[in-house]
């Protein structure tokens, strides 16, 4: 037949070399075959057993067992006898039959016990693992790798094999990369690799399911010791000790320490409880996160996976080019170079100079939030300044009168702009917004900078009426005085607006001082505030109204010394604590009395006092200077 | 003489080197048999004074035999036990470095790490 | 570079915390942010992943006041420490007046603080500044360690390894309490705003 012809001339080919082509044709011509002669009883059997080798030949081809072909060929003739031969007598043909069948056994039996390495190649694996586990060298490494990446090339058809050995290629180039440093436990898991595959390959008849479990053993013990390996690569692997020689930093630009003072440490001794978060203002910016909620968009910068926001990531930050302007970065202007009208940048040197007080007053006072720490009657430094001090922090140009439209309660988002100089007052202002309790919204005070408002002009004729200011001055105070002593009177409409008009006079009288000005104007925003209180049946300030007003009798003679010490204020100070929590939530015109207590430093620098008047929201927007009137105001005249 | 620098340079490297890895025990000594620096991963005992005193020895009547054969001497000095082995390195004309480590630890590891404290140790000892 | 415009009478400066990963950088502005919250009042922006490493940087703008008549505004930076964003922190340093260099006192990050350090030096090369020169102040992290089992370096090593030929001021601190934290923070100011008083106070 000539399926026949054509299968045993497969198998010729077959013969001198086995090829993967040759071994699927023969599969396929086989098929053929049998269903060709399906019923035709013996020679069937045998295109059966010769279609099962047909297979085994597919898998394992170049390492099957050597006897695979001849018998093949054996059964292909025999198959052509019975095909050709019709009138076969029937004994014949089962002798043909079953000489075929068990030469097929015998061929099957060989195959369970048949290993496809040779003894020497098996040898010769052992001794280059156990000469790795006795030497790591360049020498004795490149020996496994030889003698593994054949093996590996001779057994790629057969996937269990195969698989040991690319498990041992792997470890062994790990340990070929790393040497000293490769982990203990590689080179033990090589070996215990290699036992398990000498079992295999001694022990041929061992059960698929057995082989399996074993394959599946050694695969899980490898990725565990990938997986303790990549983790212990991520901390240092070199673990540096405390007392051992590291070059120092920067030594390669110095060949020896320079001359001069040792460097100061300041240790630490005691370490604070972490500070609950318990802040106010955080509450209410509650409204607006501080920080991004965690939406794990980037992922972790370090997995291994990336995903395309990791590339991103990669691209912007790894990028040679950050944006216009990177490329020229030392182009520095020098000191003192003038950018614009009147701006100027410098570079800041670290000269060792001692910075001049008031810089560390200020700081002292900016980070002090307890009171404790302060002596509260130390005295503010007379400024020379203090002029200049003193009225930067009063808006130069009150003005009473004028209607304030308060702002619609918003979140203001103050994120300055880092370079961005504001040209009005304003904008600074806006920058105090946001931690600000909505009710106490911020307006804006018209204002042309600190300038030194008592312009010149003025003072003479200041100096002139001031005698005949003094007199109604006293009279006016004396009167406000009386008043704000029975601060009931005060929900009565007439006196209210007596009392208003009499402040607005003294306002009036004293426009060319500003500390008197600021401190009518306070009083005025009380008077209402009582005023208002009255009506609704409480009222509480009395003390630190009639103490503000003895402070305004004694100020009848300004002098700038007197200034500091009759602002001097030593009650009725709410304390600036972070547990604000309550005025986030205060309606308009309502506040809780707080107990008196002191804040520290605020009370002795010159410009703060008037702060310690009134209520705590006051305190908290205490070092803004341009818009702290405007704050009161805004507050006193809802 | 070692100065207290040297001394804790040699021991940093054994430390380092030998006993992160899981040596038992490294004993660095002299060719008379006294221990200059001894070191062990705190779970097993050993007599170090009779050991390093049997170690010197030991190398000794090896380098002889090595003299013998034609050889100035051996690379590799290495007794191999059930569960415990012991390996010497020379780390000049006057000093060893013995390892003592158990069936955990792989020989070609030990003398990779031995090799690295070795260098510190000579480098420590140049300064 | 410190921007002072004497019409406004405004100065401004720009303070980076610079370090390797994981040191407490954002750590120390988180803590100053929480506890003046209510004197800073502008928000702290901070850009950081999952697990809370600072993505680009970190900013924390707000004022001191008034120093002299002149409004101080301080910019607050911290960088990102990976290693492989250095080109990042040379961004953010661009300007830069004054800086707190924040080493990690646990023992396996000795050598990432010599090698940032190294790279802060190399940094501010690219902008003509010098690290000898510019105001800066070294802060030993995460000191509360000391207490635990994690191995720490000695300040004696630290100010071996990084402050020997700065000799900057330097503080022992605990970021995550707040410990010394705030005299760093007006350590670098005052050093900052010393070395330019001469122009503007």
């Amino acid at each position: 037949m000539d399926s026949i012809v054509k299968i045993k001339q497969v198998i010729n080919s077959l013969e001198a070399q086995i090829q993967d082509e040759d071994t699927k044709t023969l599969g396929l011509l086989l098929t053929g075959l049998g269903e060709e002669i399906q019923g035709h009883g013996e020679a069937y059997t045998i295109v059966k057993m010769m279609q099962s080798i047909g297979r085994y030949l597919i898998s394992r081809t170049s390492t099957a067992h050597p006897n695979t072909v001849p018998l093949l060929s054996s059964l292909a003739e025999n198959l052509e006898i019975l095909v050709s031969r019709q009138s076969l007598p029937k004994r014949e043909a089962q002798e043909i039959l079953t000489g075929s069948i068990q030469s097929f056994k015998s061929l099957k039996a060989s195959i369970a016990v048949f290993s496809p390495l040779s003894k020497v190649e098996i040898e010769e694996l052992k001794a280059v693992i156990l000469s790795v586990d006795w030497e790591i060298s360049n020498f004795t490494l490149q020996s496994f790798d030889r003698v593994i990446s054949r093996l590996k090339e001779k057994m790629k058809s057969n996937k269990l094999h195969y698989t040991f050995l690319r498990i041992m290629h792997s470890i062994g180039g790990y340990i070929a990369r790393n040497k000293a440093h490769a982990d203990n436990n590689s080179i033990n898991l090589l070996q215990s690799v290699f036992l398990d595959y000498e079992k295999l390959i001694l022990n041929p008849e061992m059960l698929a399911e057995e082989k399996k479990q074993m394959i599946e053993g050694n695969i899980r013990a490898y990725n565990e010791l990938k997986r303790g390996i990549s983790d212990w690569t991520q901390t240092d692997p070199h673990p540096v000790s405390d007392d051992e020689d590291l070059p120092p930093a920067l030594s390669h630009l110095y060949s020896a320490p320079a001359p001069g003072g040792s460097a100061t440490l300041r240790t630490l001794t005691e370490m604070p409880e972490r500070l609950e978060n318990i802040t106010p203002a955080s509450a209410a910016a509650g409204k607006k996160k501080e920080n991004l909620p965690p939406v794990d968009v980037m992922g972790d910068l370090f997995s291994p996976k990336t995903t395309p926001a990791d590339e991103l990531l990669d691209a912007i930050h790894l990028a040679e080019l950050h944006g216009p302007g990177q490329q020229n970065p030392a182009d520095n202007t020098p000191i003192g170079q003038e950018d614009g009208p009147g701006i100027k940048t410098f570079v800041p040197k670290r000269g060792g100079e001692t910075p001049i007080p008031e810089i560390e007053s200020r700081l002292d006072e900016f980070f002090n939030l307890d009171i404790s720490e302060n002596s509260i009657t130390e005295l503010p430094e007379v400024d020379t300044d203090g002029d200049e001090a003193v009225e930067a922090f009063f808006p130069d140009q009150i003005e009473p009168e004028t209607e304030f439209i308060p702002e619609p309660e918003s979140e203001l988002l103050a994120q300055p702009e880092p370079e961005s100089i504001p040209d009005t007052e304003k904008e600074s202002i806006s920058e105090y917004g946001s931690a600000i309790e909505p009710d106490l919204t911020m307006e804006m005070v018209p204002d042309d900078g600190i300038e030194l408002i008592e312009s010149a002009e003025h003072e003479e004729q200041t100096l002139l009426v001031e005698e005949l200011k003094e007199d109604s001055a006293k009279a006016l105070l004396e009167r406000v005085k009386t008043i704000l002593n029975a601060p009931s009177e005060l929900s009565k409409n007439t006196i209210f607006t007596q009392t208003l008009e009499d402040l607005s006079q003294l306002d009036l009288l004293w426009e060319t001082d500003t500390d008197k000005v600021t401190l009518i104007e306070l009083l005025i925003g009380l008077t209402r505030y009582i005023h208002d209180l009255e009506n609704a049946g409480q009222g509480n300030d009395l003390n630190e109204v009639s103490e503000e007003t003895s402070a305004l009798q004694v100020e009848d003679n300004p002098l700038e010394g007197e200034v500091q010490e009759t602002l001097i204020w030593e009650g009725a100070l709410p304390s600036e604590t972070e547990d604000r929590s309550t005025e986030d939530n205060l309606p308009e015109d309502e506040f809780l009395p707080e107990e008196d207590s002191l804040v520290g430093d605020e009370i002795h620098q010159e410009y703060e006092s008037e702060e310690n008047v009134l209520e705590e929201e006051i305190l908290e927007v205490e070092k803004a200077p341009k818009g702290f009137w405007g704050t009161i105001k805004s507050k006193f005249r809802k | 003489m070692y100065n207290k620098n040297q001394l804790n340079a040699i021991d940093n490297a054994i430390k380092n080197h030998l006993i992160a890895t899981g040596v038992d025990h490294v004993i660095y000594m002299d060719m008379s048999g006294n221990a200059i620096a001894k070191h062990d991963n705190g779970k097993t005992a050993l007599d170090s004074t009779a050991f390093a005193a049997l170690a010197a020895g030991n190398f000794a009547a090896v380098d002889a035999m090595a003299k013998l054969v034609g050889e100035s001497e051996f690379s590799l000095l290495f007794h191999k036990g059930a569960k415990s082995s012991i390996h010497f390195s020379k780390v000049n004309n006057d000093t060893l470095l013995i390892s003592m480590f158990n069936k955990d630890i792989s020989l070609g590891i030990v003398r990779l790490k031995a090799a690295e404290a070795i260098k510190e140790i000579i480098q420590a000892m140049a300064e | 570079m410190a921007l002072i415009n004497v019409k406004t009478r405004e100065v401004q400066i720009k303070l980076v915390y610079y370090g390797p990963g994981r040191g407490g950088k954002t750590t120390n502005l988180e803590y100053i942010n929480q506890k003046y919250r209510e004197r800073i009042k502008t928000e702290m922006v901070s850009l950081k992943t999952h697990d809370d490493r600072t993505l680009f940087f970190d900013f924390l703008p707000f004022d001191v006041g008034r120093i002299k008549g002149f409004d101080v505004t301080i910019q607050l930076y911290t960088v990102p420490g990976q290693v492989k964003y250095n080109a990042t922190r040379r961004l953010v340093l661009r300007g830069v007046d004054g800086i707190v260099f924040v080493a990690d006192v646990q023992k396996d990050q000795r050598k990432k603080n010599i090698e940032s350090l190294n790279q802060l030096y190399e940094n501010l090369q690219t902008y003509n500044l010098d690290l000898f020169k510019i105001p800066l102040i070294m802060q030993y992290n995460k000191i509360d360690l000391r207490k635990s089992d994690i191995p720490t370096l000695s300040s004696q090593t630290l100010q071996k390894d990084l402050n020997g030929l700065l000799k900057a001021p330097a503080f022992e601190a605990s970021a995550f309490t707040g410990g010394n934290v705030i005299p760093t923070l007006k350590k670098i100011i005052s050093t900052t705003l010393a070395s330019i008083q001469d122009q503007i106070f």
